[in-house]
């Protein structure tokens, strides 16, 4: 943790797959402020305040949320749910990271509201070039939308 | 005494007419007359008598001799033409010198002059149709007769009325405006005679069909008229008097031209015309009397006249009884007994004829058959001057004998005395008499004789006892409902039948001693189930049918049941009115024998009718149980019994499966009575045979000690065998003495019937819970391959995350350490991580195209039509890129559309697109055809290529799953696309098959069921 404002949630339980995202971020510059969250409650705790995340200081709101939809203990609907239902955090950004098309889930988050999703490819080269797009994308929307607020 | 009557009358006419036809006068020459004198001349329309014709120029026989006369006395003629009745005035009133054709009455007479020569004589005639007979005016009484109204033909003195009223006739009178109407009323037979003039009538009679009458009336002659005491009018009827005498004397004259010109051919020849020849010849034989009455009926209008014609009325009338009397009348002389007359009656009667009895004795004829009544008639009449009703035979001429019933008396004729005798023909009521004699002899012989039972009785009273039931309020068109709410007035009106008789038949119908026995006692005859049929008998007689007949049960007078077909016959009334019997003929035909007959076979029909319901219903996939009650409640409703029950053998034992107790009340009373019938099923069971048992107390096979006396009497038991095993057994019981053992056709047919329909039961229950047994475990098979698919589900879902994870990190950290580490790493290590990459992807691949398939397992298939050669054609344009376009040769024919879904069906066509897109990669022009055929009733679609195509004997491998025909590195792929293919084809209940040879290409086909 630094003092510079998070600029991305990543929410991921898999290791492997938090480090090979974050590298590619940072590796194509997209951001460096990025905060890992394990599984689902983790994320919520440290959302709304609670649990060890309790009587955190009042944050800005990160840019972008990635999200993994295989969560332990709180899964990434849930998560998902919670983060576009709160009127405190319904307009961050979140992009669900899955590892299948299965049309039930991507049906599921479409109607909770988010705003795209990352199917995670083998091929590390592919997601690596998709996530950088898809951040920067997401972040430079973002900083158009603080301005003119 | 004998008056010749038509002679009479037509001598009569003939004087009338012969008297006033008499010319009086003849004078010298007429006295010259100065010419120049203008004569005014009434004219009217009378043709052809006179009339204007159709140049407005008079004509006519009148016109001609007025213009003959003026030409003769030097008239300067000028016609004053009106109506007839304008003429009449004008003479009176003088504005008039001559009036021709007026017909001379005395009142006319003193009112004007006339000529005294007869130009013509008119009169009145009566017309009849063709058919009729009118002989004289006697002839008219209670006729119709039609007349110009307001005439003198008709009222005028002497005219019909007048006539009519002396003569004592009624007749009706029809007054019509004209002659003509008068013929056609008589052609109408709307009158039965009509009264015209007699020119009008001749002349137009004929054309009416009309024929004359021989009476005529007011003979009236047609002279010139003149006004009286007018200067000119002696002068005028005297140059008309002698002109009309010269002109009558010559036959060629004027005046008989015109006549025949006007008046016909034949003239108005009076004596001609109107009286017959003979009446000539006979007035001389006519006597003073007649004469003198014709003399006076000619003066008329007297005294003497009236009384005369009453008399001759008065002989006319007897005249008329004695011709017209249809019995036989004869007048004889006492003195000598000759026959003075006969009437027609007699002639009729005795075939003789006036002439060959007139003159006769009756003796000489032989007309007394018995002498003897002669001589018992001439007795009576000396003792009391007359006989009345005497019978007798008497020989007609032809030798025949008739019965005569005769009366005679003494009159007095002429001073001599004379028997007069009436004597009528009785023999046609002899015969009759005799005949019903007979008949009625007959008919008594037929009636004692008769082997049909018949009564004879008088219902007389009872109809006078209906009649007062009637006063006293009983409604005649309900009398059937009443009798039958009033069932003491039926049994009342027993007694007002009376039993006039009854025949030796019914008398053993009924088992009576005699004949009086079964009269004084038929009221036993009726049982308490005879008086429906007798109360319909009675409504019957009520309503004056004469014949009817019904069905009755009745009972002997020793007492025995019968039934008995009864037919009544209402005869006539017998008797005169007052004392009227009403007698019925009553048929009783014991139709016992018949009726037992109808009602076996009423109940065979009934039984075969259950027993076809029942084997109905019982092959209608009853239980057992169904079976069971279906059995016993048909089995104990046909036979009457008071219990049924139904037991099944399982494993030597009795068990209840049904029971009925009927009438018996259930109860501890009823179950032992069960108890009572089981202890006979034993025998039934063990015995495999029916048992009977009319009294189960005397029945040695009870051997259940509390068998109750007062309880079960006679036992019915059937085995229910099927095969060689005892199924059950129905039981049925009553509580009367029955014998059961009667109805054993049923009851024994009944049970073959339910032991088939019995084991079929049970057959179906075992197979019905086999049945649901099967159900049962194809449920759970079900659940369980439910729940190993849900399984199958999570198993792939969890594979798409939980397998790709590793092979990313794999990827993705052999990646970085190329990347990053490129430096260190010698070219060997980078080989080596590459093939790394190359083996995690295609593992990757592995598991989506996995995932896919199980995806086209799950995906459900909703069907529509699919246009193919559009599907085909966008699917290709979605596959192939621009490099590839310049290589590829696609045709795509017009193809049927397909029912199936469009997404599976996109698979389909992209994995067989990329599968020819693929194998052709090598070809320098790769040739792709899209297409399909009809092959035996189903649409085949193809896609062929031109690419490297497949070794045939490894086409049964083609579709299998991970199954690849070449090698890896010339051309990639899992294996899983054409088992994608074939899954979505098979769930649209398809088929695909491939042909190929190595290096030629190949040919893949779907065919689907038709859209």
């Amino acid at each position: 943790m630094n003092a510079q404002p998070t600029q991305i949630v990543l929410i991921e339980d898999s290791p492997a797959d938090a480090e090979l995202t974050v590298r590619a971020l940072k590796k194509h510059r997209v951001a460096n402020e990025i905060l890992l969250l394990k599984d689902g409650e983790e994320a919520l705790e440290y959302f709304f305040a609670t649990g060890s995340y309790a009587g955190r200081p009042p944050l800005p709101l990160p840019k972008l949320v990635l999200l993994d939809l295989k969560l332990p203990k709180v899964d990434g609907l849930e998560v998902l749910r919670r983060l576009k239902t709160d009127p405190g955090t319904r307009r961050i950004p979140v992009v669900i990271l899955t590892a299948s098309r299965e049309e039930r889930d991507l049906a599921e988050s479409y109607e909770l509201g988010v705003n795209s999703y990352l199917v995670k490819p083998v091929n590390s080269g592919q997601f690596a070039e998709t996530a950088r797009t898809l951040g920067l994308y997401w972040l430079l929307l973002n900083q158009i939308a603080d301005k003119e607020v | 005494m004998r008056i010749p009557h038509r002679t009479m009358r037509r001598a009569i006419l003939f004087l009338c007419l012969a008297a006033m036809a008499a010319d009086p006068t003849s004078r010298g020459a007429p006295p010259t007359t100065p010419p120049g004198r203008t004569v005014r001349v009434g004219l009217y329309e009378n043709p052809p008598k006179i009339f204007v014709d159709e140049h407005g120029d008079p004509d006519g026989f009148w016109a001609v001799l007025v213009q003959h006369i003026a030409r003769q006395a030097g008239w300067r003629v000028q016609w004053v033409h009106g109506t007839w009745k304008q003429c009449l005035t004008r003479l009176a009133n003088k504005e008039i010198d001559v009036l021709p054709d007026t017909g001379w009455t005395p009142e006319r007479a003193r009112q004007f002059a006339f000529c005294t020569e007869t130009p013509v004589v008119s009169w009145c005639r009566l017309y009849t149709s063709r058919e009729a007979n009118v002989e004289s005016i006697l002839d008219l009484n209670g006729k119709t007769i039609a007349g110009l109204a307001n005439s003198f033909d008709l009222e005028g003195p002497q005219g019909l009325k007048d006539l009519a009223r002396s003569f004592g006739l009624t007749c009706r009178f029809l007054e019509m405006p004209s002659y003509d109407a008068i013929f056609r009323a008589v052609r109408k037979k709307t009158a039965d005679a009509g009264l015209a003039d007699g020119d009008f009538g001749r002349l137009n009679a004929r054309r009416y069909g009309l024929k004359s009458t021989p009476v005529i009336i007011q003979p009236t002659r047609m002279l010139f008229a003149f006004p009286k005491d007018a200067p000119m009018t002696p002068r005028l009827i005297a140059e008309v008097d002698s002109n009309l005498a010269r002109l009558k004397r010559d036959k060629r004259s004027i005046y008989y031209q015109a006549k025949k010109t006007f008046l016909g051919p034949r003239g108005i020849s009076i004596v001609k015309e109107v009286v017959p020849h003979w009446a000539k010849t006979l007035l001389a034989v006519l006597g003073g009397a007649l004469f003198f009455v014709g003399a006076v009926a000619f003066v008329s209008r007297t005294q003497v006249r009236r009384r005369t014609a009453a008399l001759r009325l008065s002989e006319e009338r007897f005249r008329l009884a004695f011709m017209t009397n249809p019995d036989a009348i004869n007048l004889n002389r006492l003195a000598d007994g000759l026959f003075v007359d006969v009437n027609d009656g007699f002639t009729n009667i005795t075939g003789y004829t006036r002439e060959e009895v007139i003159g006769k004795t009756s003796r000489e004829i032989s007309i007394w058959a018995n002498i003897e009544d002669r001589e018992r008639m001439m007795q009576g009449l000396q003792n009391s001057g007359k006989v009345a009703n005497l019978e007798a035979p008497f020989r007609l001429k032809d030798g025949r004998i008739a019965t005569g019933l005769l009366s005679a008396s003494l009159i007095t004729l002429n001073g001599e005395t004379h028997i007069i005798s009436i004597t009528r023909d009785i023999s046609e009521l002899k015969r009759t008499q005799q005949a019903l004699r007979a008949s009625e002899a007959r008919f008594r012989r037929l009636f004692e004789e008769s082997p049909v039972a018949l009564w004879e009785e008088d219902c007389t009273v009872l109809l006078a006892h209906l009649d007062e039931l009637y006063r006293s309020g009983v409604p005649k068109t309900d009398l059937n409902a009443w009798l039958e709410a009033h069932p003491e007035a039926l049994a009342a009106c027993t007694r007002h039948v009376r039993i006039v008789n009854v025949n030796a038949a019914a008398v053993a119908q009924f088992q009576a001693k005699n004949k009086e026995e079964l009269r004084r006692s038929w009221e036993r005859t009726f049982s308490e189930n005879s008086f429906e049929a007798f109360r319909e008998a009675v409504v019957a007689v009520a309503e004056g049918r004469t014949s009817f007949g019904m069905e009755a049960e009745m009972q002997t007078l020793r007492g025995r049941r019968i039934d008995v077909s009864v037919h009544f016959s209402l005869a006539p009334k017998r008797g005169s009115d007052l004392d009227s019997t009403h007698t019925i003929i009553v048929a009783t035909v014991d139709v016992t024998p018949i009726k037992r007959a109808e009602r076996a076979l009423k109940q065979s029909l009934y039984e075969l009718r259950e027993l076809h319901e029942l084997s109905a219903r019982i092959r209608a996939n009853l239980s057992p149980e169904v079976v069971a009650k279906e059995t016993i409640a048909l089995a104990g409703k046909a036979v009457g019994a008071d219990i049924a029950l139904f037991f099944a053998c399982r494993d030597d034992r009795l068990e209840l499966l049904a029971s009925e107790t009927g009438t018996v009340p259930l109860g501890p009373e009823a179950m032992r009575h069960r108890e009572v019938v089981r202890c006979l099923c034993g025998p039934v069971a063990s015995a495999r045979e029916p048992v009977y048992s009319k009294d189960i107390r005397t029945d040695p096979r009870c051997r259940l000690d509390e068998c109750n006396p007062e309880g079960i009497r006679s036992f019915a038991g059937l085995p229910l065998i099927a095969g060689d095993r005892v199924l059950g057994l129905v039981a049925l019981a009553s509580v009367a003495e029955r014998d059961f053992e009667r109805e054993r056709v049923f009851l024994e047919t009944l049970g073959n019937e339910v032991a088939i329909g019995f084991q079929n039961a049970q057959i179906l229950e075992r197979l019905r819970k086999h049945q649901a047994e099967l159900e049962r475990r194809v449920r759970e098979r079900t659940a369980e391959l439910e729940a190993v698919n849900r399984e199958l589900e999570a198993f792939s879902y969890s594979v798409s995350h939980d397998l790709r994870g590793p092979l990313r990190a794999i990827d993705g950290f052999s990646r970085i350490l190329a990347e990053e580490y490129e430096q260190k790493l010698d070219d060997e290590a980078h080989r080596l991580i590459d093939v790394v990459r190359d083996n995690t992807r295609r593992m990757a691949q592995l598991i989506d195209d996995l995932l896919a398939f199980s995806r086209v397992s799950r995906h459900p298939i909703e069907r529509r039509v699919i246009d193919m050669s559009a599907l085909a054609r966008a699917v290709y344009a979605e596959l192939i890129d621009d490099v590839q376009r310049t290589r590829v040769r696609l045709t795509v024919q017009e193809m049927p559309p397909a029912r199936a879904d469009s997404s599976l069906m996109r698979q389909v066509f992209a994995n067989l697109i990329a599968n020819a897109l693929k194998f052709t990669a090598r070809e320098e022009t790769a040739r792709i055809e899209i297409g399909s055929k009809i092959e035996n009733g189903e649409t085949v679609y193809y896609i062929s290529d031109n690419g490297v195509g497949f070794d045939m004997q490894y086409s049964d491998k083609l579709f299998q799953v991970f199954q690849r025909l070449h090698p890896q590195e010339e051309f990639g792929g899992t294996g899983i696309g054409l088992s994608i293919v074939e899954r979505i084809v098979v769930r649209h209940g398809g088929r695909v098959w491939a042909e190929s040879e190595l290096g030629r290409g190949a040919t893949f086909y779907l065919a689907l069921p038709n859209a």
